[in-house]
């Protein structure tokens, strides 16, 4: 009968350590340690990046999930002991268990914690990018565990999870660089010198002082059956002045165009008060 | 002693050199690693708690380590010099010396240059002569002209320049005489949508017209033509003034101290007591004398790298410097020195010393007017506020800001706004921080 009876060890039961075994101010103090120390790390790295040179921002900022994860995992492993008997089996039993309920009940929340770890490698985003996923464009503000927090160009902070990245584009318009490029498109009636138009936005483009000068402008132009399009593409500076570049290359775009004598396309074809419209 | 003696003696200092030889002077390593923990101690500085815990621990180490000299610069209160005696121990460069060297640098070219290039197959009709802020190589190159007969080209004005300088241009193509001076290329612009058309048109009867020109530019501006209208290829390189090194700057500021026989001054540093500088006697720097032993050079390595090796900015940096003890700050400049008497100028360190820097907002608009007037040299308001597109009440808060932090002054001869020697180092290095495109020195 004996060969028939479980060990004590091995008693399920068993397997987690009584309430009064359990060292509660210790699992406490590991709790408040980690904390502590992710906290640290959160305003120290930041801190620090702000005060290197910004080509080192990319490097410096991404250390700080990485730390969060390893702290959190640090804590866990310490504190797994004192809650169970640490033993193979035991571990196992309890892996397989919490493996259970969470794919059931945590598949989504794992997959973003992988997802987010995935993501440290893979530089799909990092903190200072711009990226679109789904309908949501903004900076990178923070890379948390489970999501990124994202400010977009309306002041609105969007929490998007990890997972996104195994479903959904991501379009990064940085890329890790500071400047991005910006695109301000112009539509004029088609009877016009295309090369004086073109060399005038070449030169609206180079004479903003929101320009970063070491990237290239290219101006685009395309016939449409109604208007010819004009798209001028350019790198700002700072990133973060795209709305403010784009309106300041349209504004003096449309200043330069109208001195040229150049029509923007109106719909109406001629446009009013030229002199076609007042021949036909 | 005249100005003439004086101007040969320094004439190994300048050196007009092709701007792929030219080389910054580097900071001395001890600076480096100081210039590296500077953000750290700038935090330390912030926090109340922790600078009080330095100061402790400094006034610890200090007490028995303290100097006793009775004449050391911590017994005494140390002031800034009285204006007079500031302009005569380092007095506005004459830029005479300078001058020969551009001179001897053009002379070849100019006398039969082309020729010899024609020759070579290369046909390189202008020499162009970069002009990196207050290294005076307009006025040299003017001056030059002016002795040499040669013709200049006035700068056009503003209203020519957005009105297409056609007829600027064609009043250039008709002068007479060679070479041809242009002094300020970078008055021959304005970055406004309609200010490049004049100087497009002035590089293309440059490149065509085969005329002998020498043509001075702003070492900002060059950068910018080269970036925006793509001018490297169609230009030989450029020559530039060589940057001066530590004992270039030592020499240089030690020159106007010739000739005071009957005062011997002495620079000492303020946190060290050490000899820097001492006058010179009958003209040479009295570097045998029996304190030379005790001449500290490290600081004139830090100021040159502090200064770009830019002779105007060191100037102007080592005026902000220099001081001396109170109850010495009456006395006449000129008056009450008897013969032999020796007197001490103390120099602050360059890293305590409160230079001009950028307001801490670190505002776009204060970036955009800074650059704007570094391309073009000097600005007046109303220029500036149609290049920027912004409304004069940002242009005027944002210059009378600048001006309050020391970063601008007016320029008197031209009632244009201007950047101030001293902030340039703070300048440049911001601008360059942010990604700006900054010139090559």
């Amino acid at each position: 009968m004996n060969d028939l009876n479980i060990p004590g060890d091995k008693d399920p039961v068993k397997i987690v350590r009584g309430f009064d075994d359990i060292d509660k101010s210790g699992i406490i103090l590991i709790i408040i340690g980690a904390w502590l120390l992710i906290k640290v790390a959160e305003r120290f790295f930041p801190w620090l990046a702000e005060r290197f040179p910004a080509r080192f921002r990319f490097y410096i900022l991404p250390l700080v999930p990485i730390l969060r994860f390893i702290i959190v995992i640090g804590a866990v492993v310490l504190i797994i002991p004192e809650i169970i008997h640490p033993k193979l089996e035991n571990l196992i039993a309890i892996l397989g268990a919490l493996g259970l309920a969470i794919g059931f009940a945590f598949k989504d929340y794992i997959s973003s914690l992988i997802a987010g770890f995935v993501a440290v490698y893979e530089h799909p985003y990092r903190p200072g990018d711009w990226v679109r996923i789904g309908d949501a464009y903004g900076e990178v503000k923070a890379l948390e565990a489970r999501s990124i927090r994202m400010l977009t160009l309306d002041d609105n902070l969007v929490t998007i999870p990890h997972q996104k990245i195994w479903d959904s584009a991501v379009f990064n318009a940085n890329n890790a660089r500071r400047e991005l490029m910006c695109i301000a498109d112009f539509y004029l009636y088609p009877k016009h010198d295309a090369a004086a138009v073109r060399q005038k936005l070449v030169e609206v483009a180079l004479t903003s002082p929101y320009l970063q000068l070491s990237r290239p402008v290219i101006v685009i132009v395309a016939e449409k059956p109604w208007y010819t399009q004009y798209r001028l593409k350019a790198y700002p500076v700072e990133g973060r002045d795209q709305l403010l570049f784009t309106s300041d290359l349209t504004i003096r775009g449309k200043a330069a165009l109208g001195k040229m004598g150049v029509e923007p396309a109106t719909g109406v074809f001629p446009p009013p008060g030229t002199e076609e419209e007042s021949n036909s | 002693m005249s100005e003439s003696e004086g101007s040969e003696r320094d004439n190994d200092l300048w050196r007009y050199i092709p701007i792929g030889e030219y080389a910054k002077p580097e900071l001395p390593a001890s600076d480096l690693l100081k210039d590296q923990m500077q953000p750290v101690w700038q935090y330390i500085k912030n926090t109340r708690f922790l600078k009080n815990v330095i100061d402790w621990l400094l006034r610890q180490w200090r007490q028995p380590h303290g100097n006793s000299k009775s004449d050391s610069a911590q017994s005494k209160n140390l002031v800034q010099l009285l204006p007079e005696l500031l302009d005569r121990v380092t007095p506005k460069p004459h830029w005479k010396a300078a001058s020969k060297a551009m001179h001897q640098m053009l002379r070849d070219w100019a006398a039969d240059g082309v020729e010899n290039e024609r020759k070579e197959g290369r046909m390189r009709w202008q020499r162009i002569v970069l002009d990196p802020p207050f290294c005076g190589t307009r006025e040299i190159m003017e001056h030059l002209a002016a002795e040499q007969g040669w013709p200049i080209v006035e700068a056009p004005s503003p209203e020519d320049i957005l009105n297409g300088g056609k007829e600027w241009v064609s009043d250039v193509a008709s002068k007479e005489g060679s070479p041809l001076v242009i002094p300020c290329l970078e008055r021959c612009y304005l970055r406004h949508y309609n200010g490049l058309s004049l100087i497009q048109e002035l590089i293309d009867w440059l490149i065509t017209s085969n005329r002998h020109c020498l043509i001075g530019c702003g070492s900002w501006a060059w950068a910018y033509f080269k970036a925006a209208l793509n001018l490297g290829p169609l230009f030989p390189q450029p020559y530039i003034l060589d940057a001066l090194s530590g004992k270039d700057l030592k020499k240089w500021l030690a020159l106007p101290l010739r000739g005071a026989e009957e005062e011997r001054l002495v620079f000492r540093r303020s946190n060290n007591d050490r000899k820097i500088l001492l006058s010179m006697n009958n003209g040479e720097v009295d570097e045998n004398s029996r304190d030379s032993e005790s001449v500290d050079n490290a600081f004139f390595e830090t100021l040159a790298a502090y200064s770009l090796g830019n002779p105007g900015v060191a100037r102007a940096v080592w005026r902000k410097l220099l001081r001396v003890a109170a109850e010495e700050s009456g006395r006449d400049a000129d008056a009450g020195a008897s013969e032999g008497e020796e007197r001490t100028i103390w120099v602050s360190p360059l890293s305590e010393q409160d230079l001009p820097g950028l307001p801490p907002t670190r505002a776009r608009s204060q970036f955009f007017v800074l650059h704007t007037i570094l391309l073009h040299g000097s600005l007046p308001p109303e220029v500036l506020r149609e290049v920027l597109s912004i409304s004069t009440i940002d242009v005027l808060e944002t210059l009378h800001h600048l001006h309050h932090s020391g970063l601008l002054e007016i320029d008197m001869d031209l009632l244009e706004w201007k950047i101030a020697s001293a902030g340039y180092p703070a300048i440049r290095r911001e601008l360059d921080r942010a990604g700006y495109l900054a010139d090559q020195t």
